[in-house]
């Protein structure tokens, strides 16, 4: 793309339209001072190439002259391979586009508005930026023909440039045919495959859906015939253990009719036997019956002899009991008389007795009686002593304590009130040379006062005192303000309290009520002792009662001395009393132990005759009782009337009976003996089984019919031959889609294959960009300077320096040297981008730090390229571009052009 | 005495590998039938003997059955027929459909008693069930004598080392030692005989009359037995009944023109729709030769009844082929390079050498 001419009106600076005709030149140095509009006519001229023309934001506003509503407008001519175009378009208000496509000597229009704007990015190879202006990386080719300002530098190319510039240098590397082999690839593959794997379209995925449904309706046979395999299988079982069970039930019918007779056999047998158990039972029992009764008849009358030989022994062992019982008796009677004797009452003793208790007792009276009229005494005193205290303390007239303390404090708060009044009193004292007459208003004394000559007086008040004196002069004194009212009033109170307190004392006189009350106060602890002695003298009793126990004792000794004449006069000796009567009871206890002991012994013996006696008695009537009661045994049992001979005949034929009994049965079980034991057990059990055996049967009858049914069921249907359809559909389609499955396979290989080494021949591209930017870079410095290494993307990444190992990166060059190498790799590229179209390339104030030797050897560069290139160079120093030969050079100044 | 002895009919047999040309497999059996029955008639044989295996299972399909009853039921003959291990005499077996009722000359024989037939005494042994260790010839040591030449006709396997088939066994010498004139067998599908102590042929199998599988030898056949008295040695002779050719071509590349070679042997076999090729090929493809393969590949897969053509085992040669090196330089050649390198590894990429015969023919179709 060659650009021609540019034509701008309100774009920024650009208020009137301006046209810059670069006509073709092979190079246009468009010169002037910082803020001329250089860099904003390029702006503009790439707004009107590249950008939206409805593009919108706040970055789109700014091209709008400042402080103005005018609509940016921008028209380019250009060439692009070998036609010459012209776009205008017109930005923010009422945004318009428009490409015209030159014809002869006028431009017709062949798009406008989106449309124009998408031919424009295809011319440029560019995506185009989705909203607002395009960033450089969005304007296609011309990031890397053109260098704005500060952007010589190339990062690196992206979008549809770089790949254009990969696929222009892979064609090339292709040829025609084999770009177009790769387009047959690429199609076919991309028909054939998506990202996902396989497109939908693709005849696998019908294949794989019917595949699957074959599958399915195979697997369904294969159950059905599964199926029928497990029935068969089933009926051949049931009905082999149909067959077993059969064969087993006619084998144990055999053996079942052999233990049925031999059960029955051994019942009867068994009954009989019952039978003859019974009658051997009865047979034993008569037999026994007899037998017993033959036996007691025996014995009875054995035991009535023996009773009868007995008795006259115990007869005369009885009489000899009751003789000696007799006698005993007599003895014990005897002792007993003699212990009453010496057991009666003694008088003498008792009176000793009653004498010694009595002088015990005198004498304690005769002690206890002085004690008691000692005490009555001190008790008395001590009365009498009390209520003299009393007396006096009534006379005394003496306040209680109580009563003297609030007397106390009453006094006190009058003294205190007074203090308070004294303090706030006025007193007046005039002392009269002549008679003076005072009318006293206010004070004390009030009214009017006379005072001679040579006399005084006193007024006085509280608060104010107010006279006046007649003919002289009225007076008024004041003192300071008080409370004088409530003391007065407190005064009041206080007096007419002490007056309510002492009054029942008949004096006022407080210290004569002191002296009272400290009297009262000695008497009355004077009084405490009395009482406290009192108190314990009595101990609780009352005085009446302590008198009235001294007058009985007083009573009881003079009615022993009654008794007792002598004691009056000679107290007795009570412990001598006491002990004759201990000597006197000692003796009398010794003589009556004695006869008890005899009458205790002979009581036993009476005792022991009595019982020895007892026992003789009941022997004799024991065997008189056992011998009747043999007798009446014996006579009953022989009440049958039967003789001995008749019983022992009956015993006899008895046994027979046992005898044939027990023979009968031996012979029932020798004959049982030869029969099995469980007979009848095992031909119950063998019915049993016989039962099972049969039930069984029906059932593996009932199973096999049953399984064979289910067989004849799923074999109507033919279930092999519908396997065998839907397993060779299966098997074709299973073909089918591995052959697809390998075509598509194939396809994806060669396709990958070929990309893969596309990718390597690509990415080997960088390598002959990067020797001709060293070449350039060599041309620049004038030797071999550094090698410099391109990325993926074309940008130049790093340097190598010629004279040293390793990599280094551009950040470490000079500024100079530094824009040297950008430059000549966008030489480079624009090399390859001009190889088939030429194009301008733009380079807007990038060689501000390079020498001007160096910049003269960029110069020829620049001039060896005019026959593929064209040169748009924007710069404030045209003097450094003065040696471009074939340069036109355009002037710009404040935003027009000169 | 002349009979045909046949067996293993296998109708209704599936070919899963034969994918939607199984039918036509399946119908050639039937086709085959009526040949045994053609071949009856011109024989003269005064009956038939269907040793087994009628069916290839009891599930085919009842239509199936009685189109095998009616085809039977043409014979000019009796025709005695025993069910076999395939087709055995359970319930819901194609034995009881109703359509043999209605051949009146077949005679099905489901039990293992002796038959009266034309100038003998035939003893069948039917097989009730698929699997047995039971030899199903042993009740004849105990059955009565009958009259006139004994015939056997049992399905199962001759005891044999080391065969692993050992299902419903017979001895080796069954025939010999049940006092047989002569033993039909069924279940073996090749054709094959037991000659006796004296060299006598007594028992054999007749194979079966439609080769049923790649590899298959000595099948496709129905015997003509003819005995001429009681005790008289067999004479047996085979008639060819099959209608459908199986192939299987292995053959090992070595020369250059050999592919060609083999590639027009393939388009040179007769009756494409009645065979069936299975071809294999080991060896070296030449660069010359990948149409070639590609035409083998095409003519064997599309001309036949069944066609499979295996020749991911040939292996390229190591030149690259002229139109690889013909392709400009780039990455274009690099690609052709890469995808016949990887189909000649030691472990050859199928979809390598499958890419490379598909680049060929873009290439090509981008040069025109």
């Amino acid at each position: 793309m060659i650009l021609h001419r540019i034509t701008v009106e309100n774009f920024k600076g650009y208020r009137t339209a301006v046209t810059v005709d670069l006509d073709n030149a092979p190079a246009a140095i468009i010169q002037g001072n910082n803020g001329s509009g250089k860099s904003t006519l390029l702006e503009s001229a790439l707004r009107a190439l590249a950008d939206r023309h409805d593009a919108g934001g706040k970055e789109a506003a700014r091209i709008r002259p400042r402080g103005t509503s005018l609509a940016p407008r921008v028209s380019v001519v250009f060439e692009h391979r070998g036609q010459a175009y012209r776009i205008t378009k017109q930005f923010l208000d009422s945004p318009s586009a428009r490409l015209e496509k030159c014809s002869g000597n006028r431009f017709e229009e062949i798009a406008q508005g989106k449309a124009a704007d998408q031919q424009m990015r295809d011319m440029l190879r560019s995506d185009g930026a989705v909203r607002g202006l395009a960033a450089p990386e969005e304007t296609g080719i011309l990031q890397a023909l053109c260098c704005p300002q500060g952007g010589l530098e190339l990062p690196g190319l992206t979008g549809r440039l770089l790949e254009d510039i990969r696929a222009m240098l892979g064609a090339q590397l292709a040829g025609p045919r084999g770009a177009g082999f790769e387009d047959a690839v690429t199609k076919k593959y991309n028909k054939a495959w998506s990202a996902r794997g396989p497109r939908r379209s693709e005849r696998i995925h019908q294949l794989g859906a019917d595949l699957a449904r074959a599958k399915e309706e195979a697997e369904r046979c294969r159950a059905g015939l599964k199926q029928v395999a497990e029935y068969e299988q089933t009926a051949a079982g049931e009905r082999s253990r149909h067959a077993g069970l059969l064969a087993d039930l006619r084998s144990i019918d055999t053996e079942l009719a052999r233990a049925g007779q031999d059960a029955e056999r051994v019942s009867t047998l068994r009954g009989q036997r019952r039978a003859a158990e019974l009658r051997g039972k009865l047979a034993e029992a008569e037999y026994g019956k007899i037998a017993n009764l033959m036996a007691r008849i025996a014995g009875a009358i054995e035991t009535r002899r023996k009773l009868l030989e007995a008795r006259p022994g115990i007869e005369k062992a009885a009489e000899d009991a009751k003789g000696a019982l007799c006698a005993a008796e007599t003895a014990a009677a005897a002792a007993k008389t003699g212990f009453e004797a010496v057991s009666a009452p003694d008088p003498e003793f008792n009176a000793l007795c009653r004498m010694a208790d009595e002088a015990g007792e005198f004498n304690s009276a005769t002690e206890q009686l002085a004690g008691l009229r000692k005490k009555l005494g001190r008790i008395d005193e001590l009365q009498q002593g009390r209520d003299g205290i009393d007396r006096d303390i009534a006379a005394l007239n003496a306040p209680v304590p109580d009563t003297w303390k609030r007397i106390q404090a009453a006094e006190g708060k009058r003294k205190e009130a007074r203090v308070h009044l004294d303090a706030l009193a006025l007193r007046v004292a005039v002392q009269a040379e002549t008679g003076l007459e005072f009318e006293v208003e206010i004070g004390e004394p009030a009214g009017r006062v006379v005072v001679g000559a040579g006399s005084g007086i006193e007024l006085s008040g509280q608060g104010e005192v107010r006279f006046r004196m007649p003919g002289i002069a009225g007076f008024r004194i004041s003192g300071p303000a008080g409370d004088a009212a409530v003391w007065r009033e407190r005064l009041a109170s206080a007096g007419e309290q002490v007056a309510r307190l002492t009054a029942a004392f008949g004096t006022g006189d407080l210290d004569e009520l002191g002296r009272r009350f400290e009297a009262r106060i000695a008497l009355e602890s004077k009084r405490s002792g009395f009482e406290a002695e009192l108190n314990a003298l009595l101990a609780g009793n009352d005085p009446a009662n302590l008198l009235r126990r001294a007058e009985e004792l007083g009573e009881r000794l003079r009615k022993l001395c009654i008794e007792f004449p002598g004691w009056e006069t000679n107290p007795p000796d009570a412990n001598a009393l006491k002990a004759a009567r201990e000597a006197r009871r000692a003796e009398r206890e010794a003589v009556a132990g004695r006869a008890r002991e005899d009458w205790q012994h002979a009581e036993k013996r009476r005792g022991a005759a009595e019982i020895a006696f007892t026992k003789t008695a009941a022997a004799l009537d024991r065997n008189r009782q056992e011998a009747g009661t043999a007798e009446a045994e014996l006579a009953a049992l022989t009440a049958d009337g039967k003789s001995p001979e008749e019983r022992e005949q009956e015993r006899i034929r008895r046994r027979r009976e046992c005898e044939s009994a027990e023979a009968e049965l031996a012979e029932i079980e020798r004959e049982l003996a030869l029969l099995p034991a469980d007979a009848v057990e095992r031909a119950a059990a063998l019915r049993d089984r016989c039962a099972r055996l049969q039930d069984e049967a029906g059932r593996a009858e009932h199973a096999f019919a049953a399984a064979e049914a289910g067989a004849r069921a799923l074999l109507e249907h033919g279930p092999y031959e519908v396997l065998s359809d839907a397993e060779e559909r299966a098997s074709e389609l299973e073909r089918l889609c591995v052959a697809e499955q390998f075509r598509l396979d194939a396809v994806r290989k060669l396709y990958e294959t070929l990309q893969a080494a596309k990718e390597r021949a690509l990415a080997g591209l960088a390598e002959p960009v990067a020797k001709a930017a060293t070449a350039i870079l060599s041309r620049i410095a004038g030797r071999s300077f550094a090698e410099v290494r391109l990325g993926q993307e074309l940008g130049a990444g790093a340097v190598l320096p010629g004279d040293e190992d390793g990599k280094s990166a551009i950040d470490e060059l000079s500024g100079g040297e530094r824009e040297q190498v950008y430059l000549a790799t966008r030489l480079a590229l624009a090399d390859i981008l001009t190889r088939d179209e030429p194009h301008t390339v733009v380079l807007d104030d990038v060689l501000l730090n390079t020498d001007d030797e160096r910049l003269g050897r960029v110069l020829e560069l620049i001039e060896e390229r005019e026959d593929r290139m064209r040169f748009l160079i924007l710069t404030c120093h045209p003097e450094r571009y003065s040696s471009l030969q074939n340069a036109r050079m355009i002037t710009l100044e404040n935003f027009e052009v000169r | 005495m002349r009979f045909l002895h046949t067996a293993d009919w296998q109708i209704g047999m599936r070919a899963a590998f034969l994918g939607e040309r199984a039918h036509q497999a399946r119908a050639e059996r039937l086709s085959a039938a009526r040949r045994v029955v053609e071949i009856a008639h011109r024989e003269h044989v005064d009956f038939m003997l269907l040793a087994g295996d009628t069916f290839e299972d009891n599930g085919v399909k009842r239509v199936t059955v009685r189109e095998t009853a009616r085809i039977l039921g043409e014979a000019p003959c009796p025709v005695y027929v025993i069910p076999g291990n395939h087709d055995p005499g359970t319930a819901g077996s194609v034995w009881e459909d109703a359509s043999w009722g209605e051949a009146g000359n077949v005679r099905l024989l489901l039990e293992p008693r002796p038959v009266e037939i034309p100038g003998g005494t035939l003893f069948p042994c039917p097989l009730r069930e698929r699997w047995s260790n039971a030899d199903p010839a042993e009740w004849i040591a105990s059955a009565p004598c009958g009259g006139g030449i004994r015939i056997g006709m049992a399905h199962g396997t001759v005891e044999s080392a080391g065969l692993q088939d050992r299902t419903h066994p017979i001895p080796r010498d069954a025939a010999e030692r049940l006092g047989l004139d002569y033993l039909a067998l069924g279940h073996f599908h090749s054709y094959a005989t037991y000659p006796g102590e004296g060299g006598a042929v007594r028992m054999a199998y007749s194979g079966t009359h439609e080769t049923t599988r790649f590899g298959e030898r000595d099948s496709g056949n129905v015997l003509i037995v003819e005995i001429a008295a009681p005790g008289a040695p067999p004479a047996i002779t085979a008639r060819p009944t099959g209608g459908l050719c199986w192939l299987q071509l292995r053959p090992a590349i070595a020369q250059p023109g050999e592919l060609r070679a083999l590639l027009e042997q393939v388009e040179a076999i007769p009756e494409p729709e009645k065979t069936l090729v299975e071809c294999s090929a080991t060896g070296t493809l030449f660069a010359s030769e990948y149409e070639i393969a590609a035409r083998l590949q095409e003519s064997v897969e599309g001309r036949f009844l069944y066609g499979c053509c295996d020749l991911a085992q040939l292996r390229p040669e190591d030149v690259p082929p002229d139109w690889v090196e013909r392709l400009p330089e780039g990455y274009v050649r690099d690609a052709a390079r890469q995808l016949l390198a990887e189909s000649r590894s030691e472990t050859p990429d199928v979809a390598a050498a499958a890419a490379l015969r598909e680049f060929a023919r873009i290439w090509e179709e981008a040069g025109r």
